[in-house]
């Protein structure tokens, strides 16, 4: 049922997130062949599309697409479906995920075509093709992964939250908005407090005591992110069992 | 009433100090067409939402066949809402297809004669399909699962007169053998002879409940009447 679910959740804006992807690896491949003059106008613009619109849109996408799905009107059919609410839920966590992952992958893409005039972009790609190389760039994305975790779930713990005020709906709107801040300014302090502090030790010069001051801190910072995802992730799925209240 | 399908126990529902429900307590036995009446605002909607698990912050028991509402009921029961739950994105045979996935009881050649026999254009985007349309494209979806238990939210409160019949005639040649039919509505005098059974909800309480036969012949009027005498303003 969850598979059928991510497909369902992957199919209402697949068209988009594949047309943004594909606008950025459009415009990394034709930057270089642009005129000097067109480039000094455009590329701060084509920078702020790619850094700023693009990611801004699949925010906006997400978000739509979670509050309409279970709060709006399809909320009717969502959950009435045979399915356990936290599968409802991991459906979506991972179907964002999954856009998160396509358009970071594009936004490196972007960059390599960028500056693949500065450097030699198949020897890169050679270079990068080695197991070691991709075993790490693995390790990172999952670094990267677990701590958009619960960013993610703190905002649709927020529009969980804004479901709940039956009587003053803007009023639930702007309660779900503050909670959904303070988780997020919660995780961020105790990840920079716990795990964060060991990073900015690494000025020691030590090698070895180095690598196992970062070893320890990504350690605290996965085990942080599990936490605070699982608190995050608990709280969604209890609104969503037990205090469910759809218009 | 040898068994109950859908048990109702003093359920009472409040929106902060709003009470919508209150200790509305009645049974539903297989078999049976049960007439869900009330005005606007008396209730009806509240409790459809109770039973098919939209709402989960009430007190009282909900049981259908033994289950509390959660996932086992929502394989039982086939709900028609009185809004459009579908995504409107999808093409009418993608929605077919989604409860052909989701619902092991939908009857995928009944939901397409149905379409064929409502003139539902099987090609086209739910967003594409006006209003009607969409309305007969639910009720499809609704009436082509083998269900214990149909509940339908104001079937055809949107639906003009000369169309009511040919809605009203797809709801009762359609639902399962054995199951029952749990029919929300204000608009009486269409589907009062297709009712077997009769609650009357007022400002969110049982005012009067029966076996429609019954009900006519202890008080001498239509169903239609009796609810004009309960609910004149």
């Amino acid at each position: 049922m969850l598979a059928k679910l991510m497909m369902l959740d992957l199919r209402f804006a697949y068209r988009q997130f594949l047309t943004m992807a594909a606008l950025l690896l459009v415009i990394g491949l034709a930057v270089p062949y642009m005129d000097v003059n067109i480039l000094r106008l455009g590329v701060p613009i084509l920078l702020a599309v790619a850094f700023t619109i693009i990611p801004v849109l699949c925010i906006t996408l997400v978000i739509r697409h979670f509050q309409r799905n279970l709060y709006g009107d399809e909320g009717y059919l969502m959950f009435t479906l045979p399915v356990g609410t936290n599968q409802l839920l991991l459906s979506k966590v991972i179907t964002t995920l999954i856009w998160f992952n396509l358009m970071l992958c594009s936004a490196i893409v972007f960059v390599f075509l960028l500056l693949r005039d500065q450097f030699g972009i198949w020897e890169l790609v050679k270079e990068l093709l080695t197991w070691d190389i991709l075993r790490k760039l693995l390790h990172i994305l999952f670094i990267i992964n677990i701590n958009v975790l619960p960013f993610i779930l703190a905002v649709f713990m927020g529009i969980s939250l804004q479901s709940m005020a039956v009587r003053n709906r803007k009023l639930g709107r702007f309660w779900g908005i503050a909670a959904m801040l303070v988780a997020i300014a919660l995780f961020v302090w105790t990840t920079v407090r716990l795990a964060g502090w060991q990073y900015l030790e690494i000025t020691v010069g030590d090698q070895a005591i180095i690598s196992a001051s970062m070893a320890a801190s990504e350690k605290i910072n996965i085990a942080i992110c599990a936490a605070f995802s699982a608190i995050f992730f608990g709280l969604n799925s209890y609104i969503m069992q037990r205090r469910l209240n759809l218009d | 009433m040898s068994e109950v399908l859908l048990e109702i126990k003093n359920v009472t529902k409040r929106y902060g100090k709003q009470v919508a429900l209150q200790n509305v307590s009645f049974d539903v036995a297989p078999g049976r067409i049960v007439g869900l009446l009330g005005p606007n605002g008396s209730g009806k909607t509240t409790l459809i939402k109770i039973i098919n698990n939209l709402l989960a912050d009430y007190e009282g028991e909900v049981y259908l066949c033994g289950h509390a509402p959660g996932v086992e009921t929502k394989k039982l029961v086939s709900y028609l809402p009185d809004k459009m739950a579908l995504p409107t994105w999808l093409a009418v045979t993608e929605a077919l297809n989604l409860y052909a996935n989701f619902f092991a009881d939908f009857d995928r050649a009944r939901a397409e004669n149905l379409l064929h026999s409502l003139k539902v254009p099987p090609g086209k985007k739910i967003g594409e399909l006006s209003k009607g349309m969409q309305e007969k494209l639910m009720l499809t979806l609704t009436m082509a699962r083998r269900a214990k238990l149909y509940v339908l939210d104001e079937p055809i409160a949107g639906v003009d007169p000369a169309a009511r019949d040919l809605i009203i005639s797809t709801i009762i040649d359609n639902f399962a053998d054995g199951s029952s039919l749990l029919i929300s509505t204000h608009i009486i005098s269409d589907v009062e002879a297709v009712f077997d059974d009769v609650i009357f909800l007022k400002e969110g309480a049982v005012d009067l409940q029966g076996e429609a036969e019954a009900l006519r012949s202890q008080h001498g009027k239509s169903i239609d009447q009796l609810f004009r005498e309960v609910y004149r303003c």
